[in-house]
């Protein structure tokens, strides 16, 4: 079929979103786009249904004492609230929306290497969703999103079983993805796209997928063996029976560590695309860069009992397990250090995709030194399961990754839908963003320095005003996460059409039209040079060419 | 992977792909990776085991007295062979020998449903000398039960992974007897190939874990 | 993966290979279990370690690592050393209990 003539009813070039309007056109679809945005809907469902359960708790947790739901529904809440956030939003949020999408496109390729595994990815995702639904809807998990044992194997009264099993489906679905984008980068590239020409953003989704190939199984076979104890009884994790409750946590925390930086390397694949463009600058130290997301992905293995300093785990592995969480912590500051240099002497402009991405590095650096914090053992023991902890992995997780999602959001969202979107209020929404985040967990920090334990629903009151500053600052969160869903409604629909290129950027994916035909390319793109090729080496970069966009525009119309 | 609809003949090459011998290529190397992922799930519950026999010698000791080295040996000698037919199935179907390959697949299917067949007989044995954890359980030594959780988990989950690959040998015979071209050149022989011989692997490793413990004194 | 190389090399009939080492996967499972009988089951490096010698029979021959590319070997290898890391820190902990 040839792609160039292909016109759609409307006498507009066929995109991938003209290209059938069913349902069943959608939901057959072997297409990686169409595969992104079935992804997009899903997570984005789950993202709201994963606040709301914390919406709740916030409010219960804005008077001291336990007023608003009971102790025990409190437990089901923030439990369901971990686990739709981890595994059915944080853990696919990239990768399956961006990387899926993008991942092609940056490396010149059709589709992934193995589409119909793509869409079946989808379907797993999907059945796993449907379980937490059920376990949802059947009364909830009350165990925490980590499933410790004995408590979940044998006390908690909740629907363990079906809760596990939508973690164990989902996690399948997740070794897909990675499989399918390892071959994808390993054997589709075009004509001259060299390893070492690769956008950052790709080398993020390459290392990422080597951890979900690599950690996932472990995962399921905890929760395997957790659902065996529960459902057929055997006594595994038992210790009237000579089991340990802590090889529970071995297992789970080798993946849930790993885990961590699934949801962060795609995160930083996607500032590392956005600070070249906005800075008209090469990437400061590209290779670095490189490494350092390698580094991450494979000594990301080797910290896990930094979570198990109190568990009772040997003296010694705590002292192993301390070193070696602070050595992963040298190739996370290269990358802060190398994004920092390429604003150096930049030509900066404040469009909202850097502002998200600005406050990305900013929230995560403070994310990542209260890590090292927390990587010291005897400040640990004094800070374990407090609201400091719980700080600090959401500056990891909600102020890195999140913010980098919708930076990617903004980013490419006139790629992919073919509409520009309303820039004053996409300005608007990341600073509120920033401030809302901030204005929610630093209190937090404060609180849990001072003691205030996790998952408790009520506490003495001394800790209410952190308490109460946090619950506000959710609100205004929450209204910064659904001021896009309105005004990126409206854009789809009633936004000024996009052209090719509208941020004037490098990369395959912005030279084939918004939104791309079905199989991306016209004809394979051939590369002849670098990524973020802003500016000749040894010159220093230009401001972005003024009324060019205009002129794209009117040509493209 | 899979014929469209049964009238048209299948096709051995798929989009994206423009050539077959890369195509190939890709089908292998996603094989082994998702290899990897399955050696990081059985190796997840060999460390698992490995623990718990550290922390109960003994226990672990008198439960695989219990288990039936005779009914486990067969099992291992049948999955050798069966991988050994399946690699010469592999190595004859581009090699155009198309009755050769079609034999070979038989055989291994044979293989694998007899290993089933060996391992339904022992776990029915296992059954009615109540060796399955829980109350009226056989051995009073701690960690014996505990064997017995690992026993069934493990060998359970390779049954399954072996009755995914009767399906998926299955399935090669059923396209390849009607269109002996999609034998020849499709990726999936090669793969499915792989996948055989890995279930292969875990049982060989399986049956050190539980067979020959408590051997000898 | 080539078709050329897949009719085997040549000289020697496509089925020779594997069934050597199907001969050498039988008599290592004999030795195991003699051993097994012999030694006592106490320590378990032995029967692995036989195993392992088993599982990189297969692999090599049938599993055809050995005429593989070196990214296929690479994934093996990555298995074991990715299981080296899962055993080795585990038993940092476990090995080291007080």
């Amino acid at each position: 079929m040839s792609q160039a003539a292909a016109q759609a009813a409307d006498g507009r070039p066929l995109t991938y979103l003209s290209n059938g309007f069913t349902l069943r056109s959608w939901l057959t679809s072997t297409d990686h786009k169409r595969i992104a945005i079935l992804y997009a809907v899903s997570i984005t469902a789950f993202f709201f249904l994963g606040g709301i359960a914390i919406g709740i708790v916030r409010l219960e947790l804005v008077t001291p004492t336990q007023d608003l739901v009971s102790a025990d529904t409190y437990n089901r809440l923030f439990t369901l609230h971990g686990i739709v956030m981890v595994w059915f939003f944080l853990v696919p949020s990239i990768p399956t929306t961006f990387g899926n999408f993008l991942l092609p496109m940056m490396i010149g390729a059709k589709d992934l290497a193995m589409p119909r595994l793509n869409l079946f990815s989808w379907y797993l995702y999907v059945a796993g969703g449907l379980f937490t639904v059920y376990a949802l809807i059947a009364g909830g998990v009350d165990t925490g999103w980590t499933f410790y044992t004995p408590f979940s194997t044998m006390f908690s009264n909740s629907h363990v079983l079906a809760a596990a099993m939508g973690v164990f489906v989902v996690g399948f679905s997740s070794v897909a993805t990675g499989i399918n984008f390892i071959v994808t980068t390993h054997m589709m590239r075009t004509r001259g796209m060299t390893w070492m020409r690769l956008p950052l953003f790709v080398w993020a989704m390459y290392a990422t997928s080597f951890v979900m190939v690599l950690a996932t199984p472990v995962l399921s076979v905890a929760l395997l063996l957790v659902m065996a104890e529960r459902w057929l009884g055997v006594p595994i994790f038992n210790p009237t029976h000579g089991g340990d409750p802590l090889l529970f946590q071995h297992l789970f925390w080798f993946y849930s560590h790993p885990a961590v930086y699934i949801m962060i390397l795609p995160a930083m694949g996607v500032v590392s695309e956005i600070f070249p463009c906005f800075a008209r600058r090469r990437i400061f130290g590209y290779q670095f860069m490189v490494y350092a997301m390698v580094a991450i992905a494979v000594i990301g293995f080797f910290v896990w009992g930094h979570h198990m300093f109190v568990s009772g785990q040997s003296g010694y592995a705590n002292l192993v397990f301390s070193f070696l969480s602070f050595v992963v912590a040298v190739p996370s500051a290269i990358k802060v250090f190398n994004w920092t240099a390429t604003l150096y002497r930049g030509q900066i402009t404040f469009e909202a995709p850097m502002f998200y991405a600005i406050g990305f590095v900013g929230l995560f650096t403070i994310g990542g030194l209260t890590g090292l914090f927390l990587a010291t053992v005897p400040i640990d023991i004094q800070a374990t399961d407090t609201y400091f902890v719980v700080a600090h992995f959401h500056y990891i997780m909600v102020g890195g990754s999140v913010s980098a999602l919708f930076a990617a959001i903004h980013f490419w969202w006139p790629k992919m839908t073919g509409r520009m979107y309303p820039e004053i209020w996409a300005r608007f929404a990341a600073i509120l963003m920033f401030f809302g985040f901030n204005f929610t967990f630093f209190p937090q920090f404060i609180m849990g320095w001072m003691g205030m334990p996790r998952r408790y629903g009520s506490y003495p009151p001394e800790f209410q005003i952190y308490h109460v500053l946090s619950s506000a600052g959710a609100l205004v969160l929450a209204a910064a996460y659904l001021l896009p869903l309105g005004y990126l409604t409206w854009a789809y629909f009633r936004a000024p059409r996009a052209p090719r290129n509208p941020w004037h950027a490098t990369g395959l994916e912005w030279t084939t039209p918004s939104p791309p035909p079905p199989l991306n390319f016209d004809a394979p793109p051939v590369v002849n040079e670098g990524p973020y090729h802003y500016h000749p080496a040894e010159v220093g970069p230009e401001a972005r060419p003024e009324g060019a966009e205009d002129e794209q525009r009117a040509s493209s119309a | 992977m899979t014929a469209s609809t049964a009238s048209s003949p299948p096709v051995a090459l798929h989009e994206p792909w423009e050539d077959l011998s890369r195509q190939r290529q890709a089908a292998t190397m996603g094989m082994w990776i998702f290899l990897l992922s399955e050696m990081l799930l059985f190796g997840g519950l060999f460390a698992a085991y490995t623990v718990c026999r550290s922390l109960n010698p003994m226990g672990f000791r008198a439960g695989s007295h219990e288990a039936d080295l005779v009914y486990g040996t067969i099992n291992t000698v049948l999955l050798i062979t069966s991988s050994l037919t399946m690699t010469l199935a592999v190595r004859a179907a581009p090699a155009r020998l198309h009755k050769v390959a079609l034999g070979f697949l038989a055989a291994t299917v044979a293989l694998g449903l007899a290993f089933l067949a060996v391992k339904g007989m022992e776990y029915h044995e296992d059954l009615t000398k109540s060796l399955f954890p829980g109350p009226g359980f056989k051995l009073p030594q701690q960690g014996a039960e505990q064997f017995f959780s690992f026993y069934w988990v493990m060998t359970g989950l390779h049954m399954l992974h072996m009755t995914a690959g009767v399906i998926a040998v299955s399935r090669l015979i059923v396209v390849g007897r009607r269109y002996p071209e999609w034998l020849e050149t499709s990726p999936a022989v090669e793969a499915t190939g792989l996948y055989w011989s890995l279930v292969d692997v875990i049982w060989m490793i399986l049956y050190v874990l539980i067979y020959l413990p408590g051997r000898g004194g | 993966m080539s078709r050329k190389r897949d009719k085997g090399d040549g000289h020697s009939p496509f089925w020779r290979g594997p069934l050597l080492a199907w001969g050498a996967l039988l008599l290592l499972l004999a030795v195991n279990v003699a051993l097994a009988y012999l030694l006592g089951g106490d320590n378990p490096l032995i029967g692995v370690g036989i195993a392992v010698a088993m599982v990189l029979v297969v692999a090599i021959i049938f599993m055809d690592l050995r005429r593989s590319g070196p990214i296929n070997r690479s994934l093996a290898g990555a298995g074991l050393v990715w299981l080296g890391i899962m055993f080795a820190l585990m038993f940092a902990d476990y090995l080291t209990r007080s």
